[in-house]
């Protein structure tokens, strides 16, 4: 075993720390206060990459493995930038973009993917129901074939990007009778009659990402815009979902990372009882804790990029593993430094309410920790 | 970064796995009782045999040394059928490691020889019974060209059976290692310890009195505390692997369990509580056997991290290993409540590698120390 980053990576992640404290953490906090989505950010991280990093050359990414992206999702956590942004590239990069280079034809992929890679289009996508969250298959959306295309009808839930976004990757059930099998995924782009964003939720955390509503009523969607096949569906959303337990959770590990050096600065300079907390064991214990679990949480989430990287089509025991540990595992230490901050802990100044509160989706996005214990004991059974 | 075994890694590894596969469970308990020479005996041909498979590296100078401690890791299927085995054989290895890392060639040349061939037992003592005990601690003066010990060590292992021990003691106010053996004057031991876990291990006292040491079985005196911060980071890393071993097999016994008992019908394994368990175990398994090997990589890589990932791997594979026990047994119920159960062993084996080497408490406030001393 090698646990080693390469050269290259090691400097990449000190260029965007660097990039991150510079040019983005300084406009996080006015923008999680005001719960907005902040477009100048967004830019930035089209303009240094970030947001086509694992995509082709060809189609305007850089072409960099699923490590180097974990590597940079860490930094970003770690230099402070919020769950919201984080979560809105992850969404647009992995979940659409990824989703549309990995399955599209050659068409799809030239009309779209480069526009992604750029941040120029903002991407998203939509999976999730007001009635069907962690059980996919009862998806009730519908795509009826009609002449050259298919007519869409339905909503979607709690769809990052959804409001702002110019292009959706959306399941929805080809054959209502099937379960899985039934479900096919589409390329919708914003303005398509009948497609219409509904309400942005608002929301505990990640409060700079928008969480929307999406809805569709009679919208004619051309054949051309059938994302894989017919009744590939689920298969694709499977994997897609995978880039959720793999590097849209590698920010959350930075973040805890962030939390360990501001717990440090703020244990040494506070003075209670005539000395700094930092000399209290029982400061220190919640600073060894938050450490202990990024050490931890950091092995597994390189582990399924690794396994990304080898080409393995799954790697379903590897994902759900990361997940419900970075899910499950980070509350305690979260809370361990809020409460280590005191009364400031719960106010805006020290940022770490934010991140706590950013952290509270880990267990519920891209597959709750209960899903993530069914898939693990399935697979345990079937051993 | 390669998550998988390398071909070499993965040969060492199936040869350990062919050397503990006859150790069954049953003859591994007769370990328990077994008379002292005898249990000596069955050590050191173990020993033995894991050295000709590769899994039992002694290094030769201090980089082989550190090397073959962290390859300690692919001996985890050891600890996997027996956690007192393991640490048995690893008590061994972390002396050899002090003599290669801090002796001299020729103290080198007389020990590690028949160490590296796994014929000889050592054992370490470093903890002491608690500042309050009218004992001090132990100490060595210099008498002409020779050195006297005097002292007393507790929870040896390996303490009954050892050809050599190595002695943590104070010379002038700087930490000294004296090797001595079980036959020299004034050393004696206590009988074996009875313990409430971890069973198979030969623990005693040894008392120190006045004991004679050459000047070529001192080690040191030391000017830092590296020979001591070493031996614990090799006893740490040690037990961290035997807990993720111990791990291991609980959740497969947990989950055998499962797939066969049934209540009301069905297999348990397929009722929410029990299978929701077992990937909450398994979860906490594959964590900490991967925070392990990362943390012995770390150390035959030379980290700056390493001490770090060693003291981090250790907390969370001990308390988890006791989780995971809990939790076991929680699922093997009656059955794995009855004394001798795969899982009550376990349960209290368990409890035993979260109170070996450095104490939990202590590690954590050695992580923070590092911690804040960097921002
Ligand atoms: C901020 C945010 C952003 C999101 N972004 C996206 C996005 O971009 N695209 C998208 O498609 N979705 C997105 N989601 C949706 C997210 O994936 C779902 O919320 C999640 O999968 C859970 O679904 P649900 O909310 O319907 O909960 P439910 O499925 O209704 O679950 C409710 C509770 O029941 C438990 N539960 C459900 N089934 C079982 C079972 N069989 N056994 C035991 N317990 C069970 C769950 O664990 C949970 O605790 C987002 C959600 C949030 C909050
Ligand atoms: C199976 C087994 C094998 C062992 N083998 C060996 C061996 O081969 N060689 C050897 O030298 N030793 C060996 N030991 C001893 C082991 O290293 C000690 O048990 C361990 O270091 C704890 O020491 P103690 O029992 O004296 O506890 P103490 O040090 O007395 O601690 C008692 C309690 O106080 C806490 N505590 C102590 N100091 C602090 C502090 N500064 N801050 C916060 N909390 C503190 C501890 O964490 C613990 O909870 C073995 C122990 C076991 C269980």
């Amino acid at each position: 075993m090698d646990f080693s980053l390469t050269d290259e990576q090691t400097s990449f992640r000190e260029q965007v720390l660097r990039f991150a404290r510079g040019e983005i953490v300084p406009r996080v906090r006015e923008h999680d206060l005001a719960a907005e989505f902040d477009r100048e950010s967004w830019k930035r991280l089209g303009d240094f990459g970030i947001l086509g990093l694992h995509l082709p050359v060809e189609y305007g990414g850089s072409g960099a493995d699923v490590v180097t992206c974990v590597v940079a999702g860490e930094a970003l956590g770690q230099a402070g930038v919020d769950g919201g942004l984080t979560l809105s590239y992850g969404a647009h990069t992995f979940l659409c973009a990824d989703t549309i280079f990995s399955h599209g034809t050659e068409e799809q992929k030239r009309k779209y993917v480069p526009k992604l890679a750029s941040g120029g289009w903002i991407g998203c996508m939509g999976l999730t129901e007001p009635g069907a969250g962690s059980d996919v298959a009862a998806l009730k959306t519908r795509a009826d074939r009609r002449g050259a295309g298919y007519v869409l009808n339905g909503s979607k839930m709690f769809i990052t990007n959804g409001s702002i976004a110019d292009v959706a990757v959306i399941f929805a059930k080809t054959n209502p009778e099937g379960e899985h099998a039934g479900i096919s995924a589409f390329i919708v782009e914003r303005g398509t009659p009948g497609f219409s964003a509904g309400r942005n939720l608002h929301k505990m955390g990640v409060r700079t990402s928008v969480t929307s509503e999406l809805i569709f009523e009679d919208c004619v969607v051309p054949r051309e815009n059938l994302l894989g096949e017919e009744g590939a569906g689920f298969r694709i959303a499977m994997r897609t979902v995978e880039w959720d337990r793999c590097t849209l959770i590698a920010p959350f590990v930075g973040q805890m990372d962030f939390l360990i050096e501001r717990c440090c600065r703020y244990a040494k300079q506070r003075h209670q009882f005539g000395r700094p907390i930092a000399s209290f064991q029982a400061i220190k214990h919640k600073i060894a804790d938050l450490k202990i679990f990024v050490e931890a949480a950091r092995t597994l989430v390189y582990r399924i990029a690794w396994c990304k990287d080898q080409g393995r089509p799954v790697n379903h025991l590897e994902a759900a593993i990361a997940k419900l540990f970075v899910g499950d595992w980070s509350l305690q230490p979260a809370n361990d430094a809020m409460v280590l901050h005191g009364g400031y802990g719960y106010c805006h100044e020290y940022d770490v309410e934010r991140v706590f509160r950013d952290s509270r989706l880990a267990p519920i996005g891209g597959g709750t920790s209960d899903i993530q214990k069914m898939i693990i004991s399935k697979i345990m059974e079937g051993e | 970064m390669n998550f998988s075994w390398t071909d070499h890694e993965t040969g060492v590894r199936e040869r350990i796995a062919a050397v503990v596969k006859p150790l069954s469970d049953e003859l591994i308990r007769t370990f328990e009782q077994m008379p002292l020479p005898d249990l000596k005996r069955t050590v050191a041909s173990i020993q033995e045999s894991l050295a000709e498979a590769g899994g039992f590296v002694v290094g030769s100078d201090p980089e082989s040394a550190t090397q073959g401690i962290a390859e300690s890791i692919h001996l985890g299927v050891l600890a996997r059928a027996s956690v007192s085995l393991f640490l048995t054989v690893r008590a061994t290895a972390e002396f050899a490691g002090l003599v290669a890392c801090f002796g001299d060639a020729s103290m080198r040349a007389k020990i590690l020889d028949p160490l590296a061939k796994g014929r000889t037992i050592g054992a370490v003592g470093l903890s002491e019974l608690g500042e309050e005990a009218e004992i001090g601690p132990a100490h060595v003066t210099r008498e002409g060209d020779s050195y006297r010990l005097t002292g007393r060590k507790c929870f040896v292992t390996n303490g009954p059976i050892a050809d050599w021990v190595a002695v943590f003691a104070h010379l002038e106010g700087h930490d000294a290692i004296c090797l001595v053996g079980p036959d020299q004057q004034g050393v004696s031991s206590s009988a074996r310890s009875e313990l409430m876990g971890l069973n198979g291990i030969a623990i005693s006292d040894l008392a120190f009195d006045e004991v004679l040491v050459p000047r070529d079985h001192l080690l040191g005196p030391f000017d830092s505390t590296a020979a001591r911060s070493w031996y614990q980071l090799s006893a740490d890393l040690s037990i961290a692997v035997a807990a993720c071993g111990l791990m291991e097999r609980t959740v497969h016994a947990a989950s055998e369990h499962a797939r066969h008992h049934r209540r009301g019908g069905k297999e348990i394994f397929a009722r929410q509580e029990v299978r929701f368990k077992l990937a909450e175990m398994l979860t906490l398994s594959q964590t900490a056997d991967l925070l392990t090997s990362r943390a012995a990589w770390a150390r035959a890589a030379q980290s700056p991290d390493a001490r770090a990932l060693i003291r981090c791997a250790k907390v969370f594979a001990v308390e988890n290993a006791e989780k995971v026990a809990g939790m076991a047994l929680q699922i093997t119920a009656g059955a794995g409540y009855r004394k001798g159960s795969f899982c009550e062993r376990a349960y209290r084996d368990a409890k035993g590698l979260a109170l070996a080497g450095t104490a939990v408490e202590v590690s954590r406030m050695a992580i923070a120390d590092e911690i804040l001393e960097r921002y």
